[in-house]
């Protein structure tokens, strides 16, 4: 029934807007694209709802929408969603804010080293640093075995070190016990 | 010394953390709603018309084994529960306290059910799941903001039941709502019909039969604080909310509504419907009131909060009632 449909959908949607709003807007330069990206991932969760998978594992589901819609996008692919004006409105403000201008040298120079990293090593970075994701998660996502992303994860860190160190950054390469889920709230 | 996600991090634009409440917004609220009012296409057809014998339905498989979704449409007091069942690999997790509270809720077994008493309707929801976990039950309880008339009603309800772990329990449907292996599971206020948020000693009781293992997702109305946007924004012309009465089956001028609206005491705001040609799918524009004329159209009215409605208009008269098309489901009680 149409109720319980949009009830399922409801409940994905409250429960996965914010991370998908915050990978749409870490990912694109302008707010119309943010609201754009958002607005065609839960339009194609809503048109695939029968195969969304349950709990948490929708929201990687749904990152994984998300990236092909912003493949798509940059490809020019992308539908305008030019009647979310609020939508826009709403997340414009997150555009407006201005960067931690005491650090802001050295996260221009990572900055740099992160941008020349190629569009697969940054996603992958982005997903572990940005969106708290596991390589177990990422495999999810990107719809390879947990093995392919521990190993395309490792590469794309070295590939990023190195590009540091060249840049002459210093910092230390991460240990999984250490790590803290960035980008997450509790 | 930092590591990469450390340096990464201070990199993102907006951190997930930061965006604590984004999901409530107008501009929220108005996607999900553009979104649902276009035909969720696989399975559609065949969801049942005469919801008074569950039945089954079958969803293609998700990542994890599958699931099947057995709908049982209960024909609550207000007309507003559905109660889908979901039959699938529920895990429970949990406690086994038969008793718990903290400062939004109180859990107590009497006899064969749990009783939760909702102490504050205002709580984080995550405050609720903590309690109903402690005592071993799987309950996601959302109080959202919702018009005077619908505080303490059950807006819509999901059960998940654990039947991968041969833990299937036997859901029926009764008048008051879904009954598992004989025993119902009620939301009340106590005292009756009180006002919880709003009178000092009123409260929300849901009984929940104990031995339960599966899951239950629960929308329940509560006071909508000062400004607060209303959840149930599409039910203004039920009995007891801001249009009660008014008929929008084929449309009405503007001007007509407004006059309505005035004796009712209450604003309006404008959005344009916008009718996609292929999907048939409804898109909204907010609108200055400046630009509508008395000769326009409303096709819906949403209580937006109190004393705020929000017509939804064409500048022409369209064919038929875009919210009425056969594919949506019509506004109730409209």
């Amino acid at each position: 029934m149409d109720d319980d449909r949009k009830m399922l959908f409801e409940r994905v949607y409250l429960d996965t807007y914010e991370p998908i709003l915050g990978y749409a807007t870490r990912r694109c330069d302008s707010p119309e694209d943010a609201a754009d990206v958002v607005a065609e991932t839960f339009e194609i969760a809503w048109r695939r709802l029968d195969d969304l998978p349950p709990g948490e594992q929708a929201r990687l589901w749904l990152y994984g929408v998300a990236r092909n819609v912003l493949a798509n996008h940059r490809r020019g692919l992308m539908r305008r969603h030019v009647h979310q004006a609020g939508l826009r409105e709403d997340v414009a403000d997150l555009y407006a804010r201005t960067s931690l201008s005491e650090e802001r040298m050295e996260f221009a120079a990572i900055a740099r080293v992160f941008r020349d990293l190629s569009d697969e090593d940054r996603e992958l970075l982005s997903l572990v640093a940005w969106e708290g994701l596991d390589a177990g998660e990422i495999a999810g996502v990107l719809g390879c075995s947990r093995n392919a992303a521990r190993i395309r994860l490792h590469r794309a860190r070295r590939r990023f070190s190195r590009g540091l160190a060249a840049a002459g950054v210093e910092h230390m390469p991460m240990s999984r016990a250490a790590r803290v889920p960035l980008g997450r709230s509790i | 010394m930092r590591n990469t996600e450390e340096l990464l991090s201070g990199l993102a634009r907006v951190h997930d953390g930061e965006l604590t409440g984004r999901a409530s917004t107008a501009a929220a609220r108005a996607l999900l709603a553009s979104i649902t009012s276009t035909p969720s296409t696989t399975g559609h057809d065949e969801a049942p018309a005469l919801p008074a014998v569950p039945v089954t339905r079958t969803v293609p498989p998700a990542s994890r084994g599958s699931w099947r979704i057995r709908l049982a449409a209960g024909a609550a007091a207000a007309g507003l529960l559905t109660a889908g069942v979901v039959a699938g690999p529920g895990l429970l997790g949990g406690g086994s306290a038969t008793s718990y509270a903290n400062s939004a809720v109180d859990i107590v077994r009497e006899g064969d059910q749990y009783v939760a008493r909702i102490k504050d309707p205002f709580a984080e929801y995550r405050k609720y799941t903590e309690a109903f976990r402690a005592v071993g039950l799987n309950i996601d309880l959302r109080p959202v903001p919702v018009s005077p008339a619908a505080v303490g009603k059950i807006l819509g309800m999901m059960i998940t039941t654990g039947g991968a772990l041969g833990t299937d329990a036997k859901v029926t449907t009764s008048p008051s709502g879904p009954v598992v292996n004989g025993v119902p599971l009620t939301m009340d206020t106590v005292p009756e019909n009180c006002h919880p948020g709003r009178e000092p000693g009123c409260v929300m009781v849901m009984r929940i039969p104990a031995g339960f293992t599966g899951g239950v997702f629960v929308r329940l109305g509560r006071q909508a604080r000062q400004g607060e946007e209303y959840a149930n924004f599409d039910a203004a012309t039920a009995p007891g909310e801001m249009f009660a009465g008014v008929r929008l089956r084929h449309g009405r001028p503007v001007g007509e509504i407004l006059a309505e609206a005035r004796r009712r005491n209450l604003t309006t705001v404008f959005s344009l419907v916008k009718v996609d040609g292929r999907t048939g799918g409804l898109s909204f524009e907010p609108l200055p009131a400046r630009k509508v004329t008395g000769d326009w159209t409303v096709w819906n009215v949403w209580q937006v909060k109190a004393g705020v409605a929000r017509l939804l208009v064409t500048p022409e008269r369209l064919p038929e009632n875009p919210f009425f098309n056969g594919s949506a489901p019509p506004p109730s009680h409209s």
